[in-house]
């Protein structure tokens, strides 16, 4: 029953309780429109209706901005409905932009007829639920209305956005037994020059190194090339609320998932083991694993990620490493905060070889402001880039590899470069210098 | 909905030179002015968003018609002034529910269906009119006081039932 049912009720009670008092026809007359209005309400009332909905989508896993298109069938199994309206219902982190149609219908449906609510969705990276349609009917007038949910659901990924990067030179402490592009510091089968050892029985005669078997007649020599294997990668994002950064130009956070998701990409592409592991609000792993099925999982998690205050979890002190194994590659995309330095050099001393993405808070949040205008806030500018400078400093020397990344700029080149210009395998050497 | 439209805009001409032909007859200027100016109101209020304008001008069109029925209006006058602001009610909320709908074959079907009823209404109120007008009761106290009792008593009777009805389902 609807506002209009009492409205129309109080009118009726109203003029007619008027007549009888003040022994007057006239309001009692007057009773008499809304009187037979409501009794053809009443005989029109609407049935329960028996409605059946069914939704398709285009897809479901898309990319940022991708238009995807979705179709919400609703069946009338029941009696003529007279009016009927329909409202589809969609929940999701970030708002989903309608590019074409609409959400909602209102019609009349037969029996065994069918509506049909088409229409388009482009949005943000996210997880979208869509629960079912809002069913609203009612007869002509309006005054009875009754309201129906019916189920329709679907789940709808929209994945970061993924920059292709080129092949990233790791060097783990320890690799996996699979060939693959990383060089394992072991000898055997490989394309790169190892070392030298004596000649062993079933070594192919165009390994051994004559001229230095020239030298030793009574012994031979073969050339060893280092075998190149695969590795285990463990993705590590920081969803952290605090170190997080909102600017006009978006939040910081958005970039770090983007990263990590284009790092994740090149590193299964590559055909490392790959795992994953959000730290923030929660923790939320998605345990290590090949190939595209494995992207698809590490996409998916990192499409309904987001930031959030834990404060078990506000420092890095309880990142779990038991979740990876032993002398792991492990990449963290973190814009990083002063008080982290302590966890990850422990992290690192502890057997993990560490590479650090750290899109970098304060040219990002800079852009909010007109530097030019305040000279106090470039001084606070420079102050943050000089502390920043040490920290990262600070990293490099406990062996930890970071790359500085503005966000503006290519994650492509920036990770080439700096993966080219400090090799793994020089850290040694680089620590002493 | 082109048919709605031209109806609702009968509707309110109909209501407003009934009405004020009716306060004509007593000689109120005032009940003219004040039955105009609302609907004038209720007309401006058209493009207002919010779906309570029209049952508030409903409401007070009643009570205009309340009380010009004690002042003295025409009685016959006052009930079909009821009739047309009945139909521009109606006209009004049908109008802003399925505004947005596309104007195709089966959205004019269901106006006219809309309409066919809205007709039979007024044509059922009417008769019912007419037929309680021809008789004349002589009605003591206890008995309209019985009426009244009985008419409470159908009326909330007939609002649990509904209610029920609608829980139900």
């Amino acid at each position: 029953m609807t506002r209009n049912f009492w409205l129309l009720s109080s009118l009726i009670f109203g003029l007619i309780f008027v007549g009888l008092f003040s022994v007057n026809n006239v309001p009692i007359l007057l009773a008499l429109p809304l009187l037979v209005y409501l009794g053809f309400a009443i005989a029109y009332m609407p049935p329960a209706p028996s409605l059946e909905a069914s939704r398709e989508l285009s897809t479901l896993d898309s990319s940022l901005g991708k238009p995807i298109d979705v179709k919400v069938r609703v069946v009338n199994e029941s009696k003529f409905l007279e009016e009927i309206s329909l409202v589809d219902n969609v929940r999701g982190s970030h708002s989903l932009v309608i590019v074409k149609g609409g959400l909602s219908k209102r019609l009349s449906l037969v029996n065994g007829e069918s509506a049909d609510l088409i229409y388009t969705v482009a949005g943000q990276r996210g997880r979208y639920s869509f629960e079912g349609v809002q069913a609203q009917i009612s007869e002509h007038f309006g005054v009875f209305q009754n309201e129906y949910f019916i189920p329709a659901r679907a789940q709808l990924s929209i994945f970061p956005e993924i920059t292709k990067l080129r092949s990233i030179k790791i060097r783990p402490r320890q690799t996996r037994g699979f060939a693959g592009p990383i060089l394992a510091r072991i000898g055997g089968a490989g394309t790169d020059f190892y070392g030298v050892r004596e000649y062993q029985l079933g070594d192919p005669l165009r390994r051994i190194n004559w001229k230095l078997s020239s030298r030793y007649p009574q012994s031979l020599f073969t050339n060893e090339s280092e075998q190149e294997r695969i590795a285990d990668v463990g993705l590590i994002l920081d969803a952290r609320q605090q170190s997080d950064i909102n600017s006009k130009e978006g939040m910081l956070f958005e970039h770090s998932v983007n990263a990590t998701g284009s790092l994740a990409d090149a590193f299964l592409r590559d055909g490392h083991r790959v795992g994953l592991y959000i730290y923030g609000y929660s923790v939320e792993r998605i345990f290590p694993g090949y190939g595209k099925i494995q992207r698809e999982n590490i996409l998916k998690a990192l499409s309904r990620a987001h930031t959030g205050v834990n404060f078990a979890l506000e420092n890095l002190n309880f990142l779990s490493t038991r979740f990876f194994p032993p002398k792991t590659q492990l990449v963290m995309v973190s814009p990083l905060k002063p008080e982290d330095l302590n966890p990850l050099v422990r992290l690192h001393s502890t057997g993990y070889e560490l590479l650090i993405v750290s899109p970098n808070p304060i040219h990002f949040e800079i852009q909010k402001y007109d530097r030019q205008k305040n000279p106090e806030l470039d001084l606070a500018f420079r102050l943050a880039m000089i502390e920043r400078i040490l920290m990262l400093r600070k990293l490099r020397r406990a062996g930890i590899q970071v790359i500085d990344w503005r966000v503006e700029s290519s994650l492509d080149q920036v990770v080439y470069q700096a993966v080219r210009r400090h090799p793994a395998g020089n850290r040694i050497l680089q620590i002493a210098s | 909905m082109k048919i709605t439209k031209y109806f609702l805009i009968s509707a309110f001409l109909i209501a407003a030179l009934i009405t004020s032909f009716a306060f004509w007859e007593i000689d109120s200027w005032v009940g003219i002015g004040i039955t105009l100016f609302w609907l004038i109101l209720w007309w401006v209020s058209q493009s207002a968003a919010s779906n309570f304008m029209p049952s508030i001008f409903f409401v007070g069109f009643i009570f205009i018609c309340l009380v010009g029925s004690f002042w003295g209006l025409r009685p016959s006058l006052s009930f079909l002034g009821v009739i047309a602001v009945l139909n521009a009610w109606d006209s009004d909320r049908f109008y802003r529910r399925w505004k947005g709908v596309e104007n195709n074959q089966s959205m004019r079907n269901i106006e006219r269906k809309h309409l066919i009823r809205i007709l039979a209404v007024d044509g059922t109120a009417v008769i019912l009119a007419a037929i309680g007008l021809s008789f004349k009761a002589q009605l003591n106290f206890g008995i309209i006081l019985l009426c009244g009792f009985l008419a409470v008593i159908s009326l909330s009777r007939l609002i649990s039932l509904l209610r029920n009805h609608s829980q139900g389902s």
